[in-house]
Parts: structure tokens; C-alpha cells; sequence
């Protein structure tokens, strides 16, 4: 009798943070193609800064990062964006907005969990962006310069490990690694677990 | 061992003009989270006032340098940035502006010391300028910049943190706006008051990575 009550309040207690974690859950896709019967899902993406400190700031040096997870034919997959943004008093030319961020496959990303163990993902396939630019405002009393962005979307495969590990933890800092170089993000406090939950979501609407 | 390793760096150091701790700033000087290997990067030195471009290159314009020491682990390099300015009478296009100027990966970055030996870095990566062109006065002022790392071995570390530095040569191509000599190289007399420069940016270096 004992082990049935236990049973029952581990077996609800389950329920409610699942039933939590789905009433969090945003979906920016949830859909099940017409013809193949393949359903996709992808969530939300979080910015893994404060909006107040770090994405504010964001300049080609520093990128900004954020956090999705995607479903499609029984695979989970960690998407990462990274995005870029500069400024410029003068127009660049075309060749130097070519190939601004490129991730090849098989790139790893690091992610840092809170117990600083390391967690290695690979990227499932090349991600190639160009930067595009925004011309200056123009108007009374208006200066401003060329708005130089980049954005690019990784995915990552997760095989059921990568899933334990992603889950059992919150993560405190990302690296993405590129072509000829990396992308270091340091996720906000607040956004911990937010890796965690993309996945979670995922599993929850399954 | 270590004391006498930090002895020779002061030596070298006082031998450089660098006189202390104190003169000696970093950008950066921390362990790695990932890898935790030790990354240092030293605070820039401004040559621009102590360099002037030599073989009849750019008179009477501009031309910029800075110079720091960064180490990742073990692998040691010199970080340049250099900015050049030329004028034309004719609007550049992209094409002109594409080949301004193009740097190869392990083409060499050659140092000339205070006694004739040479020192040469090769560089890292590819690297072609960022060129730009802005409408002034009657004339389109051509300018074009770059950073670029060369590897530093442990050798070539101790030939520059040894002695002065009187001459720098930057191999390179580009034909347009007279950024690169006829020979493939762009180069940079220094004088005395810059040429403790490179010793100092080495000396601070080992100095980050003895502290440990």
C-alpha cells in the first residue's frame, strides 16, 4: 500500500513538471506534412543573454546567442543562432559580406555545463551566411552608419547521451566552434536551463 | 630553474626598456574555460610615430602599425595591424578595391635587429585588406587595413626580445594604389624611439606566461 501512495506522488509529481514545463513551452512550428506524415517540431528561440546586458551591446565581436530544439523523423536536434552586428561609416564592398560566418559539418560545439563538465556536439550539416547590410537612415538631424548582420542557424545532433547529459544540468557557456573561428557565448543566469528545457519541450510534446 | 627563467626574462626586459611589472598591460590573461589552456594577449603598442615606410612607398601618406604578443597554450605569435592610406584622382571600383592588397598564409613578416640578423614569422592565415575609398576634396582617399598573426617560435621569440628592431618587412601582393612594392613586400623603417617595441610586446608575453 505504502509503495503504491509512493508510487503515485512520484508518478504525479512527474505530471506536474511536465505539465509545467509544457505550459512554458512555445512552439515557434508544430505541424505533420500532408503528403509524408512527418511531423515537425521546433521551439522557440531564447536568447541566451539578459536583454539587458550583453545582446544590447552586441557588436561583430561579441556575438549574440540563442537556443532552439527541432524534431523531425525521430531526431532531436539543438539548433544554436548566432548573430552578428557591426557598423560602418562607409558602404562595404560586396566581397567582404560573402561567407561572414561559416560552420562546417562536423564543427563542434562545446557547451559548459554547471558542474563544468563539457558537453561535445557536431554540427549535422554546413551552415554558410552572408552579412547584409542596412543603409544609414537619412532625414533631418539623423547620423547614422551602415548596419553590418550576420545570422546563422546550426544544428546539432543529439543522440540519447547528449540528450541525458543536456537535461541533468543547466549550462553556463557555449562555444561554437567555425571555420576559422569560434563564437564563445556566456549564458545568463537566468537562461541556464533554457538549453534543458528546448529539449524538454520537445520530449513533452511527443 | 624558475627563478633564474625569471631572472633572464627581467633581464631581457630591462635590456628592452621595459623596466617592470608595471609597464607590462594585457587585453587579456586568463585560462580558457574549454580548453584551459592559458590565453594571454598583450595591451597593443603603437608604432605609427616610429615607422616610416621606406623604397619611396606612400610618401606623404599615411600609413599606421600596431603590434602585440598573444600566446594560446603553447603556440606563441606576433599580431600586426597595419593601415595605409593612398589618394587617386580616379573613382575605385570593386575590383580595384578586392586587389588592393592580399596577404598569403606563411608568407613571412622578416624583422631586421639592430645587428643585421633577420628574423622571419610566417604568417598564419590568409588576410586581404579591408579596402575602402571616400571622396575628398577632389581626390579619392584609398585606404586599406588588415590584422594578421605570424607564429612565434621559441627562437624567434628570443632574437626579439633580445635587441632592437630597425626594419620590418611585410611580404604581400597587390598592385593597386602603390600599397606593395614591384618586389611583394610592404616595408617599415623603425626608428630608435619605436625599435624596443616588438622586444617589449615578447618580453611582456613571457613574462604572463612565467607568472603561472
Amino acid at each position: 500500500m505504502k509503495k503504491s501512495v509512493l508510487g503515485l506522488v512520484i508518478l504525479s509529481a512527474l505530471f506536474t513538471t511536465s505539465a509545467v514545463h509544457a505550459a512554458k513551452c512555445r512552439f515557434q512550428h508544430d505541424s505533420t506534412d500532408k503528403f509524408t506524415k512527418v511531423r515537425t517540431l521546433w521551439t522557440r528561440w531564447d536568447p541566451m543573454e539578459s536583454f539587458f546586458g550583453d545582446l544590447g551591446d552586441t557588436s561583430m565581436d561579441t556575438p549574440a546567442g540563442f537556443v532552439s530544439a527541432w524534431y523531425e523523423t525521430d531526431e532531436i536536434s539543438l539548433r544554436v543562432k548566432i548573430e552578428l552586428k557591426g557598423f560602418s561609416d562607409l558602404e562595404p564592398p560586396f566581397y567582404e559580406l560573402e561567407d561572414r560566418i561559416v560552420v562546417p559539418e562536423g564543427a563542434r560545439l562545446l557547451v559548459m555545463m554547471a558542474d563544468e563538465t563539457i558537453v561535445t556536439l557536431y554540427s549535422a550539416r554546413e551552415e554558410r551566411v552572408n552579412s547584409a547590410v542596412t543603409p544609414p537612415e537619412t532625414g533631418m538631424n539623423i547620423t547614422s552608419s551602415f548596419e553590418i548582420e550576420a545570422e546563422a542557424d546550426i544544428r546539432y545532433a543529439l543522440d540519447s547521451e547528449a540528450i541525458a547529459a543536456l537535461t541533468r544540468q543547466g549550462a553556463t557557456n557555449i562555444r561554437v566552434e567555425a571555420a576559422d573561428t569560434q563564437y564563445d557565448v556566456a549564458i545568463h543566469k537566468k537562461s541556464f536551463a533554457d538549453i534543458t528545457k528546448a529539449i524538454e519541450c520537445i520530449q513533452a510534446a511527443l | 630553474m624558475r627563478t633564474s627563467l625569471v631572472a633572464t626574462a627581467m633581464a631581457v626586459m630591462a635590456a628592452s626598456g621595459v623596466t617592470n611589472a608595471a609597464d607590462c598591460d594585457y587585453r587579456k590573461n586568463e585560462i580558457d574555460l574549454f580548453t584551459k589552456e592559458k590565453l594571454v594577449t598583450t595591451d597593443s603598442v603603437d608604432m605609427t610615430s616610429w615607422i616610416s615606410a621606406s623604397f619611396n612607398q606612400i610618401i606623404g601618406n599615411r600609413h599606421e602599425m600596431t603590434v602585440r604578443a598573444i600566446s594560446v597554450g603553447e603556440q606563441n605569435s606576433i599580431s600586426v595591424g597595419v593601415k595605409l592610406s593612398n589618394t587617386t584622382q580616379y573613382a575605385p571600383n570593386e575590383e580595384d578595391l578586392y586587389h588592393a592588397l592580399f596577404i598569403a598564409k606563411d608568407s613571412s613578416l622578416a624583422i631586421t635587429m639592430a645587428d643585421q640578423s633577420i628574423v622571419r614569422l610566417p604568417a598564419m592565415k590568409d588576410v586581404r585588406g579591408t579596402t575602402r575609398a571616400i571622396y575628398d576634396a577632389g581626390t579619392y582617399v584609398v585606404s586599406t587595413k588588415f590584422n594578421l598573426s605570424y607564429r612565434l617560435d621559441a627562437e624567434a621569440a628570443d632574437a626579439l626580445a633580445g635587441q632592437d628592431v630597425i626594419y620590418i618587412r611585410i611580404a604581400a601582393v597587390g598592385g593597386r594604389y602603390e600599397f606593395v612594392s614591384d618586389a611583394g613586400s610592404i616595408d617599415f623603417n623603425v626608428n630608435k624611439t619605436g625599435n624596443g617595441a616588438l622586444s617589449k610586446v615578447v618580453s611582456c608575453l613571457r613574462q604572463a606566461q612565467e607568472a603561472t
